[in-house]
């Protein structure tokens, strides 16, 4: 398995890694009997993620992929955010190993648990989202 | 013949002195000759002085001083050192024309004077450069392996690399003796004699005789034999299979092959440290089961077995015994009629031999179904033209293993400690296996928390450091080892794991590097870690 030189830079210098302590969105994924948790802090103001930070327990391409997903969103409107897909994640790093598409999937799912936490801490409806539960009996599998 | 020490240690030091001799010759001090050649002091000091006499060498002094070759090593010969310290060899007193009364007509004194000549010719053929340019290509061969000097290889038990010894053996087999095994000219009798030498060698490490040793593809493909080749042969008897947990794919995917087609698999427990127990093996045992394989020693957590103990059960019960040896040939001594052993795999590449090739020892009387189906090699037991180089290859590395096991040890269990001890002490830090001397000597296994294996790696990678993890995510399979699981590491701790496995080019510098750079590492990994975080949060309000 080899990692492309992009997810090995991101890895290698992964940007935004550390907390918000005033983040007013936050999204956690995935759990350490997986062995993977990606958490997200947004800092949003009128409706624009002027901030966005994360922490990662997990392999060097969940920690490239938080670090991708951090660098697509940064200065987004909600709404454009919101549009981040994992195969965007995937494909900004010139690619994921097969076995390793689900680090994208938790970037996606972490960014989405965020909008939602803030947009239901300001009163607003949550959009609609399915998180990616069937990933991890799709990878750990039989 | 007379050589004695004195002429020995001459040319030691005098080939010493060449190899440090730069570029216009620099002293070099006597004690550091005295040390690197393991000479005494007051020893070397006396043959200096004979050898400055005769004006070989020269005497420097000053707080740069020492000795110096009087000329470039180039210019003088081996002859020239001998003539000094021992007088012209001589090999035979009849030589010699005054003691002898036969001087005329001696029949044995033609011989005499033959190897005589052949000895003077090859002393006044060779100076202290030739030496030291042979010397130079072992040098880069053995280095070769270590690829660059600031890279530390920790992972012996994935594979190791192929001692220069051995690749010398092999070459020929590949260039000049090249003719198939199975053909009829004396081209191919080369390649029989190779390939019987090797079987000799492997019998004779493992006590066995040679008619029970069988070459094969590698490891795997002897697991696969033996349990499948046992499975079929012993079927009508019964269709019981015990094993283990933690074994190898090898074997474990094989068990699951022959469940598929109607075998029952037992698969045994192990404790914390990934002992099997024999009293579980006694107990498992049916009027149906035909095989027990146990692995000699476990190639994560280094867990040696008690083999001799579970063969003697088998034995008792008449229950085929195997074990998956791979880690554990050329490393610990095995004896198969010791420890009761049926059939043994083994596989070169872990102990200093090439890739792909390995061997089955199949104890005589022992029924087995063949695997490879084909032509008549292996006396009709495993088809295939012979990989010779291969397993010429394998015979010489296991020789040779073998032979330096105690040394070998000596030094990696005093390394193994070292490790060990530099690595408990980074926090939640936690040792995966045996904390005794039942654990293979160059496995060093831990789970650092809060953090996951494949991250450790890629960062000791950018370090130069090659190591290895039973972390889920290096595997394909993305689940964590099935091994630290059967032993009971928390899940969530499991896929923090690092193994270090040491061997024959491991020195105490690679330790030291290693435990300079993971600290650093670990903690990068946890500042990232939200699980850190938390936990440190739990701390601070139980605090």
């Amino acid at each position: 398995m080899m990692y492309s030189e992009k997810v090995m830079e991101h890895f290698m210098n992964p940007r935004n890694v550390g907390e918000i302590p005033d983040a007013n969105g936050i999204g956690e994924v995935g759990n350490p009997v997986c062995g993977d948790i990606m958490k997200i802090f947004l800092k949003i103001k009128d409706n624009r993620i002027e901030d966005v930070k994360f922490k990662t327990f997990g392999c060097g391409s969940a920690i490239a992929s938080s670090s991708m997903a951090t660098e697509l969103i940064k200065g987004k409107t909600l709404e454009e955010a919101w549009e981040l897909t994992n195969k965007a994640v995937a494909e900004a790093l010139d690619g994921l190993p097969p076995v390793k598409m689900h680090c994208s999937v938790l970037a996606e799912d972490a960014v989405h648990k965020a909008i939602n936490n803030y947009r239901t801490s300001v009163g607003l409806e949550p959009w609609d989202f399915k998180e990616h539960d069937d990933i991890h009996e799709q990878v750990h599998g039989e | 013949m007379k050589l004695s020490t004195k002429g020995r240690y001459g040319v030691k030091a005098m080939v010493d002195l060449a190899i440090n001799y730069g570029g216009e010759g620099e002293p070099v001090p006597m004690k550091s000759v005295a040390e690197r050649q393991n000479i005494s002091e007051p020893y070397l000091e006396q043959l200096f002085a004979q050898l400055r006499k005769a004006g070989l060498i020269q005497s420097v002094r000053g707080a740069l001083g020492g000795y110096v070759l009087s000329k470039p090593p180039a210019e003088i010969l081996v002859s020239d050192i001998m003539n000094v310290l021992e007088g012209t060899v001589e090999i035979s007193d009849c030589i010699d024309e005054t003691s002898c009364a036969n001087m005329d007509c001696c029949a044995t004194r033609l011989l005499w004077v033959k190897i005589k000549d052949s000895i003077d010719q090859v002393l006044e053929s060779t100076t202290l450069a030739d030496i030291v340019v042979d010397y130079d290509k072992l040098k880069e061969n053995r280095e070769g392996v270590k690829m660059d000097k600031n890279k530390v290889y920790m992972d012996y038990a994935a594979t190791t690399y192929v001692k220069p010894e051995v690749t010398v053996e092999m070459l020929p087999f590949m260039q000049e003796f090249f003719g198939n095994p199975s053909s009829i000219y004396a081209l191919s009798r080369d390649t029989q004699l190779g390939i019987e030498k090797a079987r000799n060698r492997v019998a004779k490490v493992l006590n066995a005789s040679k008619d029970e040793i069988y070459f094969t593809g590698g490891g795997s493909e002897a697991d696969n034999w033996a349990l499948k080749g046992v499975a079929f042969a012993l079927k009508q008897r019964g269709n019981h299979i015990i094993t283990t947990k933690i074994e190898h794919h090898a074997i474990l995917h094989a068990c699951e092959f022959l469940a598929k087609n109607g075998f029952d698999i037992t698969y045994l427990p192990v404790d914390q440290y990934g002992f099997v127990n024999p009293e579980d093996v006694k107990r498992a045992i049916t009027d149906k089961t035909i095989l027990v394989s146990v692995m000699f020693a476990n190639n994560e957590i280094g867990t040696i077995e008690p083999i001799k103990e579970i063969g003697a059960i088998c034995r008792e019960r008449k229950v085929l015994f195997h074990t998956d040896a791979v880690q554990a040939v050329g490393h610990i001594p095995i004896d198969v009629k010791e420890m009761n052993i049926d059939l043994l795999s083994l596989a070169a590449h872990k102990f200093y031999g090439p890739k792909g090739v390995g061997a089955l020892y199949v104890r005589k009387g022992v029924k087995l179904e063949n695997l490879i189906h084909g032509g008549g090699q292996e006396r009709g037991r495993r088809a295939g033209t012979e990989n010779i180089a291969g397993i010429v290859g394998l015979g010489k590395a296991l020789e040779l293993a073998a032979a330096e096991i105690e040394t070998e040890n000596r030094k990696l269990l005093r390394l193994k400690d070292k490790l060990i001890e530099g690595l408990l002490k980074i926090p939640y830090t936690k040792l995966n296996g045996p904390v005794d001397e039942r654990r293979l000597p160059g496995n060093v296994n831990v789970c650092f928390e809060f953090i996951e294996g494949e991250s450790i790696l890629l960062l000791l990678d950018s370090m130069g450091v090659c190591a290895s993890s039973g972390s889920a995510c290096t595997s394909g399979s993305l689940d964590p080892s099935h091994v630290l699981v059967a032993i009971g590491v928390p899940p969530e701790i499991v896929h923090g794991s690092l193994r270090l496995s040491m061997g024959s080019g491991t020195d105490a510098e690679d330790v030291e590097k290693v435990l300079t750079v993971l600290p650093g590492i670990v903690e990068r990994l946890r500042s990232m870690s939200p699980l850190w975080r938390e936990y440190q949060n739990k701390e601070m309000i139980a605090q």
